[in-house]
């Protein structure tokens, strides 16, 4: 499910302006795409990188291990049934507006099939230093050994900004997606970043408004230490304290604040 | 969104979903019109979501009547009914369906791909020992009610009681949220009412963000230095030169703020899109303490635009507030 320096990359939705405009800043971040795919548009070139007609014609001429959806909300479902057809391991769905409806009916093809979804609404996987898949900006990311895992895409950007300001770098950033239901959760992350040799601690991102009970099993059989920012905490309507006790109970050290977690991160962290 | 009474009857009533008669009023006149042919008690449901009122009579319907206009329904006995519920359950990543009689709640979930079947009704009912009621007609309203949940791309339908009355099963208070990210393609439900959240606070700072995550964060930091909002504008991760120019004269014409904040991380359009309308409206607001934190693509060419504005922009939210209790104590 990682991505690494050798990750290729499709993206769906290359023609248009996030898909066109994010695969520059992709390539930009050292990500190797291989292939763009709109239909109608087949034999163009984005950023030099072919265009096929559709995900099959792709890997007729590529060999590819993950594609990046840009394609606008309604058009997500067939992107992804399309690679899953095909079988990439790996689809990243950058999209927000995705109705529950769709999310849940190809997440669950997904999983029956072995592909990974990332997202919707996911700003995507950023290995620094190697690879983004997504729109992580790479001008936040700075190679090093923490792991950030975050339901919050802006808040996951800027919280990333600062750690690479106080000179944390990341071992992996991984946007989940912030919608109600998303192909991959902590339950599916934090085994694999337990096994990962470049992370030696683990920041998680949370949303004080969802439940954190079904990621306390994963988050106690986790092998890393875990540090959790939990915003909210001046806003007397989130009831922050069940989330609290729930993530201490499963290991991790609950900041409220950005500092805080800089300050913890900074003594788990070989930086 | 929550879609209004009025809508949720019309739906079931589309559904042959059986439902207590009634119908919908506008005016008092109306009221007793409807209400005179379904016959006293009657149940009001004002169309702004108020509380329900029983009517034993005219006298009361007459003072009781909403000014939002409101559905009036026959009363129906609750008694031996039973709860029922359907909902998207995040951490199965599918629907659930939810029944409660008297003792603890039994559910079905439902593949999002098979569907929900009658058998399953049935066994839903049999749950709660619905043994001696019409079960055949029960499962048909749970089927119904299934239909509509989907067709709608729901994310709860609440039905206050599936209720047996003479050996026909009724319905009795549905309602319904729907998936706002689906309502592109719900054309029919254009009158539903929509709740868009709004923060305002007791305090001075008018806040621009982008996103809830950034929202939460800025309202942190501002507590930590005794500020509170004055309001904040939440624009999303796809934060664009409109939105923003919008959402700044917004924040600024509220009365109570004295400082504006923004706290911007850009992951979908590059933050140097928004420099010019920042600059504008600060050119404007000349003298107004400004803090402002953006992240993210572009961000080195929006912060040299700002500066030569005389902005400082900063790629910490810590320092963007300390920059407005700098300016405070000045």
């Amino acid at each position: 499910m990682l991505p690494g320096t050798g990750t290729r990359v499709i993206v769906q939705g290359i023609t248009g302006e996030r898909g066109a405009y994010h695969t520059g800043r992709m390539i930009e971040a050292g990500t190797k795409v291989v292939a763009g795919v709109s239909p109608g548009r087949g034999g163009l070139a984005i950023h030099g990188v072919p265009v096929y007609e559709t995900v099959s014609d792709a890997l007729d001429e590529h060999e590819a291990d993950a594609t990046v959806v840009f394609t606008p909300p309604p058009e997500v479902p067939p992107s992804v049934y399309e690679a899953i057809e095909d079988e990439l391991k790996l689809v990243v769905v950058s999209a927000k507006g995705v109705p529950l409806r769709d999310t849940m009916r190809f997440v669950r093809l997904a999983r029956e099939k072995g592909t990974a979804v990332i997202g919707p609404a996911s700003v995507g996987i950023a290995r620094p230093g190697a690879s983004v898949l997504g729109s992580w900006p790479h001008e936040v990311l700075s190679k090093g050994d923490i792991a950030i895992v975050t339901r919050f895409c802006t808040l996951g950007v800027a919280v990333t900004a600062a750690l690479t300001s106080a000179g944390l770098g990341q071992s992996l950033c991984i946007g989940l997606g912030g919608e109600h239901v998303v192909g991959t959760d902590e339950r599916d992350v934090l085994p694999v970043i337990s096994e990962d040799n470049r992370t030696k601690a683990v920041l998680l991102v949370m949303d004080p408004m969802r439940s954190v009970v079904p990621m306390c099993e994963a988050l106690e059989e986790l092998k890393l230490p875990a540090v959790a920012y939990v915003p909210g905490s001046a806003d007397a309507t989130i009831k922050r304290l069940e989330i609290v006790k729930g993530l201490e109970s499963a290991g991790a050290l609950v900041v409220e604040s950005l500092e805080g977690a800089i300050d913890a991160l900074g003594e788990f962290s070989g930086q | 969104m929550f879609l209004r009474e009025d809508v949720v009857r019309e739906l079931l009533e589309s559904r042959q979903v059986r439902i207590p008669p009634g119908g919908v009023a506008h005016s008092v006149n109306e009221a007793m019109d409807v209400a005179g042919s379904v016959g006293y008690p009657v149940v009001l449901r004002p169309l702004d979501r108020g509380s329900k009122v029983v009517c034993e009579n005219a006298k009361s319907l007459e003072s009781s009547f909403p000014s939002a206009g409101c559905v009036i329904e026959r009363k129906v006995p609750l008694n031996d009914g039973v709860r029922l519920s359907m909902r998207v359950c995040e951490e199965r990543r599918q629907a659930l369906i939810a029944i409660q009689g008297e003792g603890d709640e039994h559910i079905e979930y439902v593949d999002p791909i098979l569907g929900f079947d009658a058998f399953r009704a049935l066994r839903l009912l049999r749950t709660v020992e619905w043994i001696d009621q019409p079960l055949l007609r029960g499962s048909a309203i749970i089927i119904g009610l299934y239909e509509l949940f989907e067709t709608t791309d729901a994310e709860r339908l609440e039905v206050e009681c599936l209720a047996v009355v003479e050996g026909d099963v009724f319905a009795v208070h549905a309602s319904l949220y729907v998936d706002d990210e689906a309502r592109a393609r719900h054309p029919e439900l254009k009158d539903a009412e929509t709740i868009i959240p709004v923060i305002h606070g007791p305090g001075s700072v008018g806040c621009v963000v982008s996103g809830k995550g950034m929202a939460l964060a800025a309202i942190d930091a501002l507590a930590a230095h005794d500020l509170a909002p004055s309001r904040v504008i939440d624009l999303g991760p796809a934060i664009t030169k409109e939105l923003i120019a919008v959402a700044l004269h917004e924040v600024a014409d509220e009365k109570a703020t004295e400082q504006v904040l923004i706290s911007i991380a850009c992951c979908i359009y590059p933050c140097s899109d928004l420099t010019n309308e920042i600059v504008l409206w600060y050119n404007e607001h000349e003298g107004l303490p400004l803090g402002v934190h953006i992240t993210g693509g572009g961000q080195d060419e929006a912060s040299a635009r700002l500066k030569e504005a005389d902005i400082e922009m900063v790629t910490s939210l810590g320092k963007a507030v300390d920059a407005l209790v700098g300016s405070e104590e000045e």
